[in-house]
């Protein structure tokens, strides 16, 4: 599994600098984020320095007006959920789409995905029908990713998702972009089956031999490694980590959300504020915050200097930076040779983070980006998934990492 | 032997004088089922369609089994239609493959290891030309499936249910329940979901009959007191994994875990993909540790 950069507000700089260290990786750009005029040259840019390119055309809500993504090009004057994706008005929309991914150079076309509160004939027959122009549109050659961008309700819904399931095995994609909404807005779920749901849907797919690329993720979507994801998008600031439909419906008063630096300690899956880091100086526990060597972020010892972590110049830069290097390093980690393996590396990735944080918590160092409650969410999914589809995975994981 | 109800047999003998020996087998709602001696052909089963029965269900056997040629699917003589005493019938003369059913097997309790996994290949080698050709058995159970012990060979029979995909289904939509049999038919089948009903339908009804080869009961009709609680089992409580190793690699236990999910997106997605590992399964165990 890797690791795309899901782009969001101020990410261009960051991106070109991770690019230049890395030498390839996927960028997921993002219409809300970058005026049309200035994509282009952008995207040239990154792929310069090897990214792939993918666009993400947040059609998630067409019939707002958000003020920067209605200035596409594609984006449709007027919009009617029951007829729109039928009717001739969706064709225009989806040719201009074509063109603009065709100038931008993308590695596939991640089509319009309307944001599903139920999974209903209405829903199900717009993404037929505009998976079936798009395709007619773009031909066989093109590499076409259908959207489904689900509700929480619809996401832990079991008949709603097998619906949904049922009806895509016969979509004429060559994968999926899944979008799923977080419940109750929660940066890190405690909800086993949000999760396990989740779980479900990539591997589904993945069985079903099509790509899949989970957008707008956090580190607590590391666990798609054992649905055998190809991909998970991860950004900077917490929406370009959690998928927040009312950000795509009005531009929120600070896009950028509330701006402090953070520090992401792999050992205990969690991230910390400068004083909290402090804290664990003055307690002499900073060490088991630590990121371990193989994790490689250039930023990432800069708290662990001598001192106070605070004092430290570790910087909000620096935070998504160091976070975003440690989630390359986590995904390439997360994928072992069998589905065993690799379900049992995630266990222990938990048990051990779980271990570490009792330890911290004993002394009073917690954070409001603790791992604590994502723990057991995470190994309930993973039993769920190890029930309804283990033996499947195991049999054809050889093929699934091809 | 008593003559079934239907026609009458020695009526019969006069209209197939080549048979002899004629025997009642089994009788169903539209058929009776009859064995014979056949003087060129040896061993056959007579198949009588009565008058009342839907022609075009009758038909659909008859196109279904000839367009599997396969060893473990009877092969088809002969068929047609004539006038009785009780109007017209249709008639379809096969092969009499050797064994016992298995549900007969099954009285003397669970089978052996090898009568299991041969049960398995051989029914998976049919059902993966039915699904080559969009057809789904819809009916494979522990009485559609006969072993054989001295020959070592299974083979599947009665495509009376079968549902050809590409033509119109013969069950009315409105149906609570479609033609089925309850504890061995998935959860689609008996929700009456056509649009949903593909081979994986038939992956679980093998999937339950393998259970109960391995474990000499099926939890989902055991101790059941009506077809309600059958379907409340078969959506609500999916058959545990099987507790016995019927081969060294364990592989077996969850080929049949995953042909026997409620859901069908749960399960092996093709026939194929299940004979593809039934016969690495097979395989395997035929090398040895």
């Amino acid at each position: 599994m890797r690791v795309a950069i899901q782009c969001g507000h101020g990410i261009m700089s960051l991106c070109k600098s991770l690019m230049e260290s890395w030498g390839e990786g996927t960028v997921i750009l993002s219409p809300k984020n970058i005026p049309e005029e200035k994509i282009i040259n952008f995207s040239r840019v990154m792929s310069g320095l090897g990214a792939s390119i993918l666009f993400d055309p947040q059609l998630y809500f067409p019939g707002y007006k958000h003020k920067n993504l209605c200035q596409y090009s594609y984006w449709p004057d007027v919009y009617d959920a029951t007829t729109f994706w039928t009717s001739s008005s969706a064709d225009i929309l989806l040719g201009k789409l074509l063109e603009l991914n065709t100038r931008i150079g993308t590695v596939a076309v991640i089509l319009p995905g309307p944001y599903c509160e139920t999974v209903d004939d209405t829903w199900l027959q717009a993404q037929e029908s505009l998976i079936a122009k798009m395709r007619a549109l773009s031909g066989n050659d093109r590499s076409l990713y259908a959207t489904i961008a689900l509700s929480t309700e619809a996401l832990r819904n079991s008949s709603q998702l097998h619906d949904l399931l049922d009806d895509a095995a016969h979509w004429p994609v060559d994968g999926v972009y899944l979008v799923l909404q977080h419940r109750d807005s929660s940066y890190l779920s405690n909800d086993a089956m949000w999760v396990g749901n989740a779980l479900d849907i990539a591997a589904s797919f993945r069985l079903r031999k099509r790509r899949v690329i989970w957008g707008y993720c956090n580190h607590q979507q590391l666990i798609a490694a054992c649905a055998a994801a190809d991909e998970i998008g991860i950004g900077t600031w917490m929406n370009g980590r959690m998928f927040k439909p009312e950000v795509f419906q009005e531009p929120t008063d600070r896009e950028g959300g509330n701006r402090s630096a953070w520090f992401y300690s792999p050992g205990v899956l969690s991230e910390y504020q400068l004083d909290r880091l402090d804290l664990a100086q003055g307690l002499g526990m900073l060490d088991s915050l630590r990121m371990p060597s193989e994790f490689q972020s250039p930023r990432g010892d800069l708290p662990f200097a001598g001192g106070d972590p605070s004092n430290s110049g570790f910087s909000e830069l620096d935070g998504f930076t160091h976070y975003l290097w440690c989630m390359r390093t986590h995904a390439e980690q997360a994928v072992r040779a069998t589905f065993e393996e690799t379900a049992q590396f995630h266990e222990a990735s938990l048990n051990e983070a779980q271990r570490l944080l009792a330890i911290l918590h004993a002394s009073g160092i917690r954070s409001g980006r603790d791992f604590s409650n994502a723990i057991d969410a995470n190994r309930g999914a993973l039993a769920l998934l190890r029930r309804t589809r283990g033996p499947l995975l195991a049999r054809a994981w050889p093929t699934l990492l091809a | 032997m008593s003559a079934p109800p239907g026609v009458d047999l020695k009526w019969l003998g006069s209209q197939f004088p080549t048979l002899t020996a004629l025997a009642a087998l089994g009788h169903g709602g539209q058929k009776q089922v009859l064995s014979a001696r056949d003087g060129s052909r040896g061993d056959v089963v007579l198949k009588i369609f009565h008058p009342r029965g839907t022609l075009e269900r009758t038909v659909r056997e008859i196109q279904a089994a000839k367009k599997i040629s396969c060893l473990q699917v009877p092969e088809i003589y002969d068929f047609g239609s004539i006038p009785s005493p009780t109007g017209q019938i249709v008639w379809l003369l096969e092969r009499r493959v050797p064994g016992l059913m298995v549900r007969h097997h099954l009285g003397s309790g669970p089978l052996s290891d090898g009568a299991i996994m041969k049960v398995a290949l051989d029914v998976l080698r049919p059902l993966a030309q039915a699904e080559r050709a969009r057809m789904v058995h819809r009916d494979v159970k522990p009485e559609n499936v006969m072993y054989d012990e001295a020959g070592d060979a299974a083979y599947l029979i009665d495509f009376g249910l079968v549902r050809i995909l590409d033509l119109d289904s013969l069950t009315a939509s409105a149906l609570a329940m479609g033609p089925a049999t309850p504890g061995y038919a998935a959860l689609e089948q008996l929700q009456n979901k056509k649009r949903d009903i593909d081979a994986r339908a038939d992956l679980f009804g093998l999937g339950v009959t393998l259970y109960e080869c391995c474990e000499g009961r099926n939890p989902l009709r055991d101790g059941a007191t009506d077809i309600r609680q059958i379907i409340q089992r078969t959506e609500h409580s999916p058959l545990p994994r099987i507790t016995r190793n019927v081969e060294p690699s364990g592989e077996f236990v969850d080929l049949v875990y995953s042909m026997t999910r409620p859901r069908r997106d749960h399960r092996i997605a093709t026939i194929a993909d299940a004979l593809d590992w039934m016969e690495d399964i097979a395989r395997r165990a035929a090398a040895g540790p």
